[in-house]
């Protein structure tokens, strides 16, 4: 199992903590950021330019609705930058409008996840993004 | 405000018509007080020569002369004045003694007649001596006949039947011009014939007074009450026709002048010609100027129909110089009438528009129709109207564009509505977002975390304690249900997609696919008939039977279910009608299920939180149709619901695009 760094962009603490607790869980070799909002998360992601502090991150996570810049808006910028577009982004939300889902998978979203009610089909929902992204698909 | 802009619409309008209506009350009334004059007339005239006859004073000059007296022709005058008086009373004389006054006058008259034809060599009553130089006195057929042609038409007017009347009237109007005429142009030659035989002209003349009341009396629009009506039209008919018998009168005067002082014999032809031509002039005229009155009342009417109308009704030249300009528009813009004609369009277009005048007047030229198109407008006090303005070119008799008409409606209330309308669609859908998003984020956390709690310290937790998160997390389930479901409801956007031809029967295939497990668990039974193509959203409509047929599954009763569907047409909107054998329900609830989140059952038995119905009168409503249902419980359930269908010219369309 190879080490899994994931970049997690939620304000909401307590699904933050939600979806950490069910990788680690799921994933035991992680590396995991949480950022609580869009600014927030390119800050980070300056970092992890080539010659940065940091490794770029494998997996992002993002919310749609966060202070500052929302969901699209840092999608927007992720793809703008060549080393970043690569870069899976799983939109993870509680946002079933269809103008959303379109919206984010014409800024080059990979997935769209509704955030399911219920402690367990919201375990399931992360345990198969995890799975997908570590173990049926390849990433660059 | 609204009140008061109606009132004074209704207002204008009044006015115009009763501008159109005028001219005509009043014309009725001016040729009544005309027929009524003249009848005073003859009357007061045949009185003064009845009183000649009999008393030897005062007229006994007149008497030496042409009204020499003699018992016949007195009688005459009695029956003159008799015919006079009731035409002088006959408005009224609906009563029973004024009609008998008519009937009597027409008898005696008819008496008279027939005395002339059976008796007038026969029965003669010694004269005092005529102008003529006879001795005995006889009526003369001129004065039977106008006698009795006045007495008939009395009668016919008296029946009703004015066009009848006013014909007679006519009749003897034309004999006795042709006597008159014949007085004036050679006497002599008058005597020869059977009907200018020794009628008098005062009698030609009185008996011409009389029908010419009858004229005036009968409402049926002759020629003469149209030269009575005054007006423009009346006044250029009297004169041409006082010209068109006058002129050929003189005419004929001269040329008998000339051959008598000649010493050549007037013939009887010769007098004859003056009321002929006089007869063809006067008909030509009278044909002449019934066009020129309808064209007047026609034109008459159109003024009343743009003056009262509220829109502002603009013509213009080519120029675009105004040429006309009704109320509507002195109303819409400010500008009186004597203001703006001869000014440009340019004047009620904004500053920011320059080019908006010549591009319609451009257009026009090219015999372009401007469909109504939304504009703004400068009015006199400088404030600027929303208006929706349709324009078309005016063209001449021989097809050449001379100008061009606009209508121009102020839409400013309008546009303002639709703004709102907007706004607050936008912020319906704000909300809308906001509930989707923002109040399933806290509810997903109370569900979760109460499981989670549930996991953490399940073994530290009392099973009332486990019930208690329980009821916790189920609770912010439903509510995210109802989030949903509210979201679905609102959703079915009044301006979603467009209204297309749908056909029905792909619609109820796929919906009978998804219901095609659940059927069979429960042994029930989904058919329908032939369904029609209508008006409709496919996905809507889609939705609609899914929420429908689900409901007669959910509520299904012992005995295996059936849902029939059947559609029938009524004029242009198709009736759906699906008819379940389920549980059913009081119809005094039917109301009831259309409404949000309402539910006739618990919910441990039936689970559902009672949108679906609310969703389906929805997307009904959105196609413009209607939703009922009846049922009864224990027996099944009806619901009815209609859809606009195509019209057959749609369809006929569809059928050939078809074919290619």
């Amino acid at each position: 199992m190879r080490l899994l760094r994931a970049l997690i962009v939620e304000d909401n603490d307590a699904d933050a903590e939600l979806i950490c607790r069910t990788l680690e869980k799921e994933h035991g070799f992680l590396d995991i950021t949480v950022t609580i909002d869009g600014v927030e998360a390119l800050e980070y992601l300056q970092t992890c330019l080539p010659g940065g502090e940091r490794p770029r991150p494998d997996l992002i996570l993002l919310d749609l609705n966060l202070p500052r810049l929302d969901g699209p808006g840092v999608l927007l910028k992720i793809r703008e930058i060549p080393e970043f577009a690569v870069i899976p982004v799983v939109m993870l939300t509680s946002s079933d409008a269809e103008a959303d889902v379109r919206r984010c998978y014409e800024r080059g979203a990979n997935c769209y996840v509704l955030k399911p009610i219920g402690l367990k089909s919201y375990r399931e929902a992360i345990r198969a993004i995890e799975r997908f992204w570590t173990q049926t698909v390849l990433l660059p | 405000m609204k009140q008061v802009a109606i009132e004074r619409r209704s207002n204008s309008l009044g006015e115009g018509v009763s501008n159109a209506a005028r001219p005509l009350a009043s014309g009725i009334k001016r040729s009544r007080r005309a027929g009524y004059a003249l009848a005073v007339t003859a009357f007061v005239v045949c009185g003064a020569i009845l009183a000649g006859w009999s008393l030897p004073f005062a007229i006994s000059e007149l008497r030496q002369d042409a009204l020499y007296p003699s018992l016949v022709t007195a009688m005459s005058f009695a029956l003159l004045s008799l015919v006079g008086q009731s035409c002088a009373i006959f408005p009224s004389g609906r009563e029973l003694p004024q009609r008998k006054v008519v009937r009597m006058s027409a008898l005696i008259a008819m008496v008279v007649f027939a005395s002339y034809l059976l008796t007038a060599y026969v029965w003669r009553i010694p004269d005092a001596g005529s102008p003529l130089g006879r001795d005995w006195g006889v009526t003369s057929p001129g004065t039977a006949i106008t006698l009795l042609l006045n007495g008939t038409a009395l009668l016919a007017l008296d029946g009703g039947r004015h066009r009848l009347a006013s014909w007679i009237a006519t009749t003897c109007l034309i004999v006795c011009h042709v006597n008159l005429v014949g007085y004036l142009l050679d006497h002599s030659a008058m005597q020869q014939t059977l009907l200018f035989g020794y009628m008098s002209p005062i009698t030609a003349a009185i008996a011409a007074i009389l029908s010419m009341v009858v004229l005036c009396l009968a409402d049926d629009g002759n020629w003469l009450s149209y030269i009575v009506r005054g007006g423009r039209a009346g006044i250029l008919r009297g004169r041409l026709m006082l010209s068109a018998i006058v002129l050929p009168i003189l005419v004929e005067a001269i040329i008998a002048w000339f051959m008598t002082n000649y010493d050549m014999p007037v013939p009887l032809g010769q007098a004859l010609v003056a009321s002929i031509v006089g007869l063809i002039l006067a008909h030509e005229i009278i044909r002449t100027s019934h066009l020129f009155e309808r064209l007047q009342e026609v034109s008459a009417r159109l003024v009343a129909i743009i003056e009262s109308s509220d829109d502002a009704i603009v013509g213009k030249d080519l120029d675009g110089r105004i040429v006309s300009w009704n109320r509507g528009a002195e109303r819409l813009f400010g500008y009186r009438e004597t203001e703006i004609l001869g000014e440009t369009m340019a004047k009620l277009i904004p500053g920011d528009r320059p080019e908006e005048g010549p591009s319609m007047l451009a257009r026009i030229r090219q015999s372009q129709r401007l469909k109504s198109f939304q504009t703004r407008r400068v009015r006199k006090d400088g404030t600027e109207l929303e208006v929706s303005v349709t324009a078309s070119p005016i063209l001449a008799a021989d097809g050449t564009i001379v100008g061009a008409s606009s209508i121009t409606r102020d839409i400013t209330d309008l546009v303002q509505i639709n703004a709102q309308l907007l706004r607050s669609n936008a912020e319906l859908e704000q909300f809308a977002y906001v509930a989707s998003h923002d109040m399933r984020e806290p509810l997903r956390m109370m569900a979760n975390y109460a499981e989670l709690l549930e996991e953490h310290c399940g073994d530290k937790l009392d099973d009332t304690a486990r019930q208690y998160l329980d009821h916790v997390s189920h609770g912010a389930i439903r509510m995210q249900q109802m989030i949903s479901d509210l979201l679905a409801y609102s959703r079915v956007d009044p301006q979603g997609r467009p209204l297309v031809p749908t056909p029905v029967e792909p619609i109820l295939e796929r919906v009978a696919t998804l219901f095609k497990e659940p059927l069979a668990e429960c042994g029930g039974e989904l058919s329908w008939g032939e369904m029609p193509v209508v008006l409709g959203d496919d996905l809507q409509l889609g939705q609609v039977f899914q929420n429908v047929i689900g409901n007669a599954i959910k509520f299904r009763g012992e005995q295996p279910l059936q849902i029939r569907i059947d559609a029938s047409r009524e004029g242009n909107s198709w009736t759906f009608r699906v008819v379940d054998n389920g549980i059913g329900f009081e119809t005094a609830h039917a109301g009831r299920i259309f409404e949000m989140f309402q539910r006739l059952h618990p919910r441990k038995q039936y689970p559902g939180s009672g949108i679906g119905l609310a969703i389906v009168r929805r997307i009904v409503d959105r196609h413009n149709g209607k939703i009922w249902v009846t049922s009864r419980p224990g027996e099944g359930t009806e619901v009815y619901f209609t859809i606009e269908g195509i019209s057959t010219d749609a369809t006929a369309a569809s059928a050939h695009r078809r074919r290619q």
